[in-house]
């Protein structure tokens, strides 16, 4: 696999984790005692999001065979943009100027940084 | 807008304790980055044909991700997210040195102007989403 596919993946896998769980923990029963809560942490969401968040280094590490840390490493800055843009686009969080200004300059300083 | 508790306790004068605190759990975060990166590099030289060392670096990797996982919500009870973000994102300038100095990668002026262009970004970005939730509360 091409360690650029694997470090996209990776940020993918993190954005969608964090949905995840973030839904995820919403579902937990939490003041009716320890058994009622490892039941409901037994959920599809918890167990998807968990996965992902577990899957995630494995492909930074193998990315990391391939191309320099400090490249690999500037990949987790797309996960600003992908949690902005994912929030607003499936669980209709409002977002600002300042939301599409940032992440603008997050883009341009990822560019920058990987091609000086 | 009536202020909570907490932003009285942390909007006006910081007591010289939490602020020690906040220093300790964020150096700490630093290390932990460091150490979880610089594991994650190790693990990936032998990953293809894996060693008795790469599962020790591939454990370290996953315990130093969860080590700053943790920390990260100790201190974003004890700090504003609109602080808290910018100060975290220093982990771009430190990932850049730590790849250089254990790694000899290239640092380049470009690389850190990349980085400051990513810090200011996130800062950027938390201040949008500070004053978001300022207009939704009453």
């Amino acid at each position: 696999m091409n360690p650029y596919i694997a470090l996209l993946l990776m940020v993918i896998l993190n954005t969608v984790g964090q949905l995840l769980v973030k839904k995820g923990a919403l579902r937990l029963v939490l003041h009716r005692g320890f058994l009622e809560l490892v039941k409901s942490s037994i959920n599809p969401y918890l167990l998807l999001g968990g996965g992902s968040v577990i899957a995630a280094p494995l492909l930074y590490m193998y990315a990391l065979s391939k191309v320099e840390l400090n490249v690999g490493y500037s990949f987790s800055g797309l996960t600003y943009l992908s949690v902005v843009l994912s929030g607003h686009l499936l669980l209709h969080e409002k977002i600002s100027l300042y939301h599409i200004g940032g992440s603008l300059a997050i883009l341009a300083g990822l560019t920058i940084w990987n091609i000086a | 807008m009536e202020k909570t508790e907490r932003e009285l306790d942390t909007g006006g004068k910081i007591p010289g304790r939490t602020i020690l605190i906040i220093a300790g759990l964020l150096l700490c975060s630093y290390l932990f980055l460091t150490l979880g990166q610089v594991s994650a590099k190790l693990a990936s030289r032998t990953i293809a044909a894996p060693e008795k060392t790469t599962l020790i670096f591939v454990a370290g990797t996953y315990v130093f991700f969860l080590l700053r996982g943790i920390l990260w919500v100790f201190l974003l009870r004890r700090l504003k997210l609109v602080l808290a973000y910018p100060l975290m994102s220093v982990g771009y300038i430190l990932v850049l040195f730590v790849s250089f100095h254990f790694f000899g990668e290239t640092l380049t002026v470009g690389k850190l102007l990349g980085a400051l262009l990513v810090m200011a970004g996130v800062s950027v970005v938390s201040y949008g989403e500070v004053r978001i939730h300022r207009e939704d509360s009453p």
